[in-house]
């Protein structure tokens, strides 16, 4: 048996910033580090040991499960987030319908509102249709009633308070945008502070009311690491008809595949809908989640996928856009089995829902890793590991490449792991084709011979596949899953490899965009 | 790390000087790809100033209005000389 003169992860990684450690073993089992360039200028997130998602610096590379046999490392695109409010959606910028917001109420904080019973006319400001007398606050007419810098702008708090008497018109919290309430009752609703006054607005408003809190709130346990109690619970209201949020508008493009996600977790509702706004994805496309089961439900046009992260399912939907527009939304719906059909409407029990962390749109045809958002869209930057090993490394007559890896796509780009001199000239590399199925295998001599051949395989390649790759003088050959899918007799003279990158020999383009478990090179070929 | 935030009168003229500035490179096998030490290019496209808002019976409650031109954000290893790079108080786009 052949002992591998380069190994990258196997179970064994190890990081730091600029660098990702690859190592070889002598025979007698010592270990001898070989490290390997990497760079992405931009911050992103991977999923750790434990199953949840932490972000790492610049420059350094992701190793999903670090520390367990199923680690991998993580190589990305470039993208962008286009929901500017990836976890807050208690901002405005999620519509809701039907439904409201809650964080934890186990969480609330110390209560922000001094005379909330108004046992005496004190602490708050008030327009002239405002008094306070008999134990609330009542109104003749048109005006607000209000007490400044109390709160921070920014965090999320739970309001509530009793309309004690009703007689006509409405009262509404204006900064909470909550709805304009129209009979005696209690309420309560969650947002998110984008000022520090607290007020009540009345419309023409005849009645009193009572009872007034404001407590900051956290949101509940999340899958993440940097936001642990980030999530929040999408529940429906008492009414009959539809139970949504969606998100702000957004510009598509005619043809261009969008992939939304996010992480849902099931609560007293076992199952939730997106959709694709009908303006732009041909009549709006909907994919059902069962977040019971951990399985996709009915779905139109689109691919949709659920994956496990945590005690969360990471749910996602393609489709593409049928106009150049700037009314792209997406919905995500309340809905009652997995075969619910599209903008399903119910009455509502006013207390079921659904946890919802970390909304992603991307002009994509999958999702990528989380990128989180609050205000603005984000962009990751492409993921790039070249330069692993030196001349000492690598066989330029013979040797066998054996890597496993899974891509991020079946089809899309041309996507290769390369051993070369750094040159076009005295390269071998494996890509995954552009075309749907098809691999690709490359020889470029220094005697000017090229070999550059795409075979079909009924293998796809957003699966983990274990490759295979053999190359001597007149002896070239495949296997995919140890099964032979390729071989050639062709002759070449290779000279002077030096390096491993994943992406094209001179390290610019064409960048391997997956998950790698493992690449294992042997400088000779009887490991085939 | 140098961040360009650029404007441009439309996505045609933006190509066409991104392409002059080797912030993309046309090549025949992949067409447009990143120049030489450039880290990522950004289509911001149009940039929405006012929402366009409804009533529930559909009626237009707020027209939408987009900003000026079309955008676009280079990172770039490298200084690159832009005359149309500008800095705005609210960016509707970052960086990780």
């Amino acid at each position: 048996m052949a002992i591998p003169s380069l190994i990258i992860g196997g179970g064994k990684w190890a990081t730091k910033k600029d660098k990702l450690l690859a190592y070889k073993q002598n025979i007698g089992g010592r270990y001898f580090a070989i490290n390997g360039d990497t760079s992405r200028n931009s911050t992103a997130t991977f999923t750790n040991q434990n199953g949840l998602i932490e972000s790492v610096g610049n420059n350094v590379a992701r190793v999903d499960f670090k520390d367990d046999v199923k680690g991998s490392l993580l190589l990305e695109t470039q993208s962008t987030n286009l929901i500017t409010q990836s976890e807050s959606f208690v901002n405005s910028y999620w519509t809701k319908s039907g439904a409201s917001i809650q964080g934890d109420p186990s969480t609330a904080g110390v209560e922000e509102v001094v005379n909330g019973d108004f046992a005496t006319d004190t602490w708050w400001g008030k327009d002239t249709s405002w008094t306070i007398s008999g134990g609330s606050a009542n109104s003749n007419g048109s005006g607000t009633m209000y007490k400044g810098s109390i709160l921070t702008i920014g965090k999320t708090y739970l309001v509530s308070f009793d309309i004690s008497s009703y007689t006509s018109g409405s009262v509404s919290y204006p900064n909470g945008g909550f709805t304009p309430t129209l009979a005696v009752g209690s309420y309560s609703f969650t947002y998110m502070a984008s000022s520090a006054t607290v007020s009540f607005s009345g419309v023409s408003f005849i009645g009193s009311i009572d009872n007034v809190s404001v407590k900051e709130v956290q949101g509940f346990a999340s899958p993440s690491v940097d936001s642990p109690t980030g999530a929040f619970k999408l529940v429906e209201d008492t009414s009959t008809g539809a139970h949504y949020m969606s998100t702000g508008f957004y510009s598509t493009t005619n043809g261009s595949d969008y992939t939304f996600s996010a992480f849902v977790k099931k609560g007293e509702n076992n199952f939730i809908q997106f959709i694709f706004s009908g303006a732009t994805y041909d009549g709006g496309n909907y994919a059902n989640f069962d977040l019971l089961n951990g399985a996709l439900g009915s779905s139109s046009i689109g691919v949709s996928k659920i994956e496990s992260i945590g005690d969360f399912y990471k749910c996602s939907f393609t489709s593409t856009a049928i106009a150049t527009s700037s009314a792209g939304q997406v919905f995500i719906w309340k809905i009652q089995s997995a075969t619910s059909s599209k903008t399903e409407s119910y009455t509502g029990d006013g207390t079921s829902g659904v946890y919802m962390f970390g909304a992603q749109l991307e002009v994509l045809p999958y999702a990528t890793s989380y990128i989180p958002t609050s205000g603005s869209a984000v962009t990751r930057v492409q993921d790039v590991a070249n330069s692993f090993g030196d001349v000492n490394t690598f066989n330029s007559s013979e040797g066998v490449i054996e890597i496993k890896v899974k891509g991020l796509s079946n089809g899309g780009t041309s996507r290769k792991i390369s051993i070369s001199d750094g040159t076009g000239d005295n390269r071998i590399f494996i890509s995954m084709s552009s075309t749907v199925d098809y691999w690709q295998i490359g020889l470029e001599g220094s005697d000017g011979g090229l070999l550059n051949q795409n075979f079909t395989t009924t293998t796809p390649q957003d699966v983990w596949n274990t490759i295979k790759l053999k190359y001597k003088n007149g002896d070239i050959g495949i296997k995919i899953n140890d099964i032979e899918v390729y071989t050639n007799n062709f002759n070449f003279i290779i000279q002077s490899m030096d390096r491993l990158n994943f992406g094209k020999a001179n390290g610019t383009g064409n960048y391997f965009l997956g998950e790698v478990q493992y690449v294992k090179y042997y400088p000779n070929i009887t490991n085939y | 790390m140098n961040i360009y935030k650029l404007h441009y009168t439309n996505k045609e003229e933006a190509i066409i000087d991104l392409i002059a500035k080797e912030v993309y490179t046309q090549t025949k096998e992949d067409g447009l790809v990143f120049g030489q030490g450039i880290k990522a290019i950004v289509d911001i496209g149009l940039i929405v100033l006012t929402e366009q808002t409804f009533d529930e019976e559909g009626e237009e409650l707020t027209e939408l209005v987009y900003a000026d031109g079309y955008h676009f954000d280079v990172m770039s290893e490298h200084e690159i000389e832009f005359t149309n790079a500008i800095v705005p108080n609210n960016p509707k786009h970052t960086f990780a």
